[in-house]
């Protein structure tokens, strides 16, 4: 039928993109970020977000428009052996990271909305949920991503501007530590933050309208515009205070009232534009991870990749980790080493 | 199924036995020709043929004319030489000839011949054209569609007097033998979706079609959902403006409604009055359309998130007056807003099952029995009345019933995810409605189309979805339309 190619267009790939980049890079890197290099961070930004933008080049360039799936790409370049053990590390990687989302976007709901009832009850409630869109095909995810972005941009822009409007831009010029090892730390720790772009693996080859590679470009320029306002407006906002409030962005309403607003607190809407984000981000854990299930097994099973996922978020690790400290490992290794090595695979094995 | 025999007695008795026990069944032996030589025998079903057709162009005229005589092709040569009516031919099976009578024609069959004419009789009784009843407009044509397909079928020729308007007539039903006419542009609607409404209607397993929604369920593909991806309409106008703008029309005999497909969510916004007024006051009312269905889906739920988990987001005034008037209200706040929703329920059914003069009646009763007297009686707080009165009203804004009853169902969904989970079920409940609506498809097309993939031709359908932009700045064709350059795929 008419819609029926199993692709998506490159404004979905876009909306899917962005969303997930941006709400996982948010939450817990600008506050970071600060208490490197202070306003200079937003600077450090610039350099992360440009060296993203040449990762997206490396992957997008790697798939070219020869192949129709991550699976077909890694097994023709590295080789079967390879190929499986970089999936298996792949599928590893999303089930951790995005089940120590849940239990933190878990608890962060329990602490700000829900606090008589259990994180893991709510953690439980999200896993099903993400499953339904999980298990839909490619088609549906960027049809909702192109609903979802639309509304997250109304709940999130207006508070943006009505906070950026009363902040203090003095905050800003507070530099801290601008010697060359801390700025490379800091750009490292923001490209880290920005660790969801590596969904672009598997959004990419069923991207469609000839995989315009620019319009990914766009789609990472756009996210870091996004967090360059958002962080400039935090730092004004909160100043040295910000490492002081975990999830600052839901915070920064606190700072503002809304003029003739009918609610009194307007953070209610930045919890619509972050259960948004997570939705996508998770549910996409869940599509692909269950996509490398498939190709490793054999057997597709949602049901398994979503149990995983959840418990990942509800076991207690002798470690805690967040979601940031393992993306500082995930990220460079899928959205830096794996371009490498398979360019290095490709050359070994003439492909 | 058997072919016709060259002995009339034969054949009569084929008749005879089919149509045992009919007593509506009229058959008499006639003689024509010649010093009357000639036998034949007249058979049609009283009351569904127009018998002015039958007395003076056929009976008369066949009786009539003595220079007839017997010999081969008799029955041909009445059909060219002696009937005058236009629509006329001959068949040669008993199914053809059962059927022909069974939709209003008349058969007569002729000694020596194994072919029975068939001569178009039609004549079934209707109730005329009447005013629309659920699509009311203050500023355009009043008539609407009644039960018999031909009728309806013309009230959209003359509305599109091109030859590339088609009319297909198939039948479907095992007992029932249902007319159902599509109606397209050739050229203009999409080749798929055509071929895509022809093969379901061809693929229908049942014995009987009494109504086009029987037809709307048995054919559509989406079944899970309670929203509608084919959208009814009684309006011959929107009928021919849907056909124009590429959409099919399908009409089924005995419904006095037609069926447009493709159907999107954007379309059970648009009314036929949106058309005829002034583009800004009709680009509000849609928008004020689009705001009024998220009312009605979200309010109780969010009343109920907002009242019971964080009332701190309410204004302190509001939260206090809330609180003071339900301060002797037995039950939790999700009970009182289902009680009302329910009891606003039973008064909309209530009201559609009885006779107008009543049914207001019924309205009135209700809604100050209900209201006040809940209110007054302490099992309701007021609030709770005014957010199921204002959810109630805004879904009648929705010009589509089908729509409205699935926001009906949709709103239930939010009330529950918020009375457990609070603000984060409501957001949850609006996301789940979203991937829903994102996974929908009417003949191909996303449902939310053009909110999503609008930009394959565009962004010309977003010109007329949440607003109404004035039809200068909106000629861009409809994604409903055969792209130029044949089928492809838009994304």
């Amino acid at each position: 039928m008419i819609f029926e190619n199993k692709k998506i267009s490159v404004r979905q790939t876009q909306a899917l993109f962005i969303s997930e980049v941006f709400a996982a890079a948010v939450v817990f890197m600008p506050a970071a970020a600060w208490e490197m290099l202070g306003g200079g961070a937003l600077f450090a930004l610039v350099l992360a977000v440009g060296l993203m933008a040449l990762a997206v080049w490396a992957v997008t360039g790697i798939y070219g428009r020869r192949y129709d799936s991550f699976g077909d790409m890694i097994y023709k370049s590295l080789g079967k052996g390879v190929g499986n053990v970089v999936m298996a590390l792949f599928w590893l990687k999303l089930i951790i990271v995005s089940g120590i989302w849940l239990k933190e976007f878990g608890i962060t709901i329990h602490s700000t909305m829900l606090d008589g009832i259990p994180y893991q009850f709510i953690a439980a409630i999200i896993a099903v949920s993400c499953f339904i869109l999980g298990q839909r095909d490619i088609e549906v995810r960027g049809r909702t991503a192109e609903i979802l972005i639309v509304i997250m941009a109304l709940l999130f822009i207006p508070v943006v501007i009505v906070v950026a409007i009363g902040a203090d831009y003095g905050n800003i010029l507070q530099f801290k530590g601008l010697d060359a090892g801390t700025v490379l730390r800091t750009v490292f720790v923001i490209f880290t933050s920005l660790g969801s772009a590596d969904y672009l693996w598997f959004l990419y080859p069923k991207t469609n309208m000839g995989k315009k590679r620019s319009e990914l470009i766009k789609a990472v320029m756009i996210t870091g515009a996004g967090l360059f306002v958002t962080m400039a407006v935090l730092f004004a906002t909160f100043g040295e205070g910000i490492g002081e409030r975990p999830w600052a962005v839901l915070r920064m309403m606190d700072t503002v009232d809304f003029p003739g607003a009918f609610i009194e607190r307007q953070d209610v809407l930045m919890l619509g534009f972050w259960i948004m984000s997570f939705y996508i981000y998770i549910s996409g854990a869940m599509t692909y991870g269950t996509y490398l299930f498939k190709e490793l097994t054999g057997r597709a099973s949602y049901m398994l990749t979503g149990v995983l996922i959840f418990a990942i978020s509800v076991i207690s690790f002798p470690v805690e980790f967040n979601a940031g400290e393992i993306m500082m490992i995930t990220t460079p290794v899928f959205m830096a080493g794996l371009p490498v090595l398979i360019f290095i695979g490709r050359r070994l094995r003439r492909v | 199924m058997a072919r016709l025999s060259t002995r009339l007695d034969e054949n009569i008795k084929t008749i005879k036995t089919a149509f045992k026990d009919c007593d509506d069944a009229v058959m008499r032996e006639i003689r024509f020709g010649k010093d009357n030589g000639l036998r034949g025998y007249i058979a049609f079903i009283d009351n569904v043929i127009a018998r002015s057709v039958i007395e003076d162009p056929v009976l008369i005229s066949i009786m009539s004319r003595t220079e007839i005589g017997a010999g081969p092709r008799l029955a041909q040569r009445l059909i060219d030489e002696v009937i005058a009516v236009g629509e006329c031919k001959a068949v040669d099976e008993d199914k053809a000839v059962f059927d022909a009578m069974l939709i209003g024609d008349t058969v007569i069959l002729v000694d020596g011949d194994d072919k029975a004419i068939v001569i178009s009789t039609k004549g079934w009784p209707n109730r005329g054209v009447n005013k629309a009843e659920t699509e009311v407009v203050v500023q355009g044509p009043k008539d609407a569609f009644n039960e018999v397909v031909s009728i309806n079928t013309v009230l959209v020729r003359r509305r599109i007097r091109d030859t590339r308007l088609k009319v297909k007539r198939l039948t479907a039903g095992r007992a029932s033998n249902t007319t159902i006419t599509v109606m397209y542009m050739e050229g203009v609607a999409r080749k798929q979706v055509v071929e895509d409404v022809m093969a379901r209607i061809k693929s229908l397993k049942t014995d009987i079609i009494p109504d086009s929604g029987y037809f709307v369920e048995l054919t559509e593909k989406s079944n899970l959902t309670p929203f509608p991806t084919m959208q009814l309409t009684e309006r011959p106008d929107k009928t021919a403006s849907a056909i124009n703008e590429g959409r099919v029309a399908v009409i089924v005999d005995n419904t006095p409604f037609a069926i447009l497909v493709p159907a999107t969510l954007n379309v059970f916004f648009q009314s036929a009055e949106d058309y005829y007024d002034r583009w800004e006051i009709m680009s509000f009312l849609r928008l004020l359309r689009y705001v009024a269905a998220v009312i009605a889906v979200c309010l109780p739920g969010l009343y109920v998130a907002l009242t019971v988990y964080h009332p701190s987001v309410i204004p302190t005034a509001l939260a206090l007056k809330i609180a003071a008037t339900r301060g002797n209200v037995p039950f939790p706040t999700i009970v009182e807003v289902l009680l009302m929703e329910i009891a606003f329920e039973l008064l909309r059914e209530a009201g559609v099952r009885l006779p107008s003069p009543v049914s207001s009646t019924i309205g009135i009763v209700g809604g100050i029995v209900i209201g006040q007297s809940a209110v007054e009686a302490g099992l309701v707080g007021p609030a709770v009345v005014i957010v199921s009165a204002i959810a109630g009203i805004c879904s009648f804004v929705v010009p589509s019933p089908a729509f409205v009853s699935a926001i009906r169902i949709v709103k239930y969904l939010v009330l529950v995810l918020s009375s457990v989970l609070g603000l984060f079920g409501f957001w949850l409940a609006v996301i789940l409605i979203i991937v829903h609506l994102a996974g929908l498809k009417t003949f191909g097309i996303p449902y939310l189309f053009p909110f999503c993939s609008g930009y394959v031709n565009g962004w010309g359908d977003l010109k007329d979805s949440l607003i109404r932009l004035p039809f200068v700045m909106s000629r861009k064709n409809s994604f409903f339309r055969e792209p130029e350059g044949g089928n492809k795929n838009d994304i």
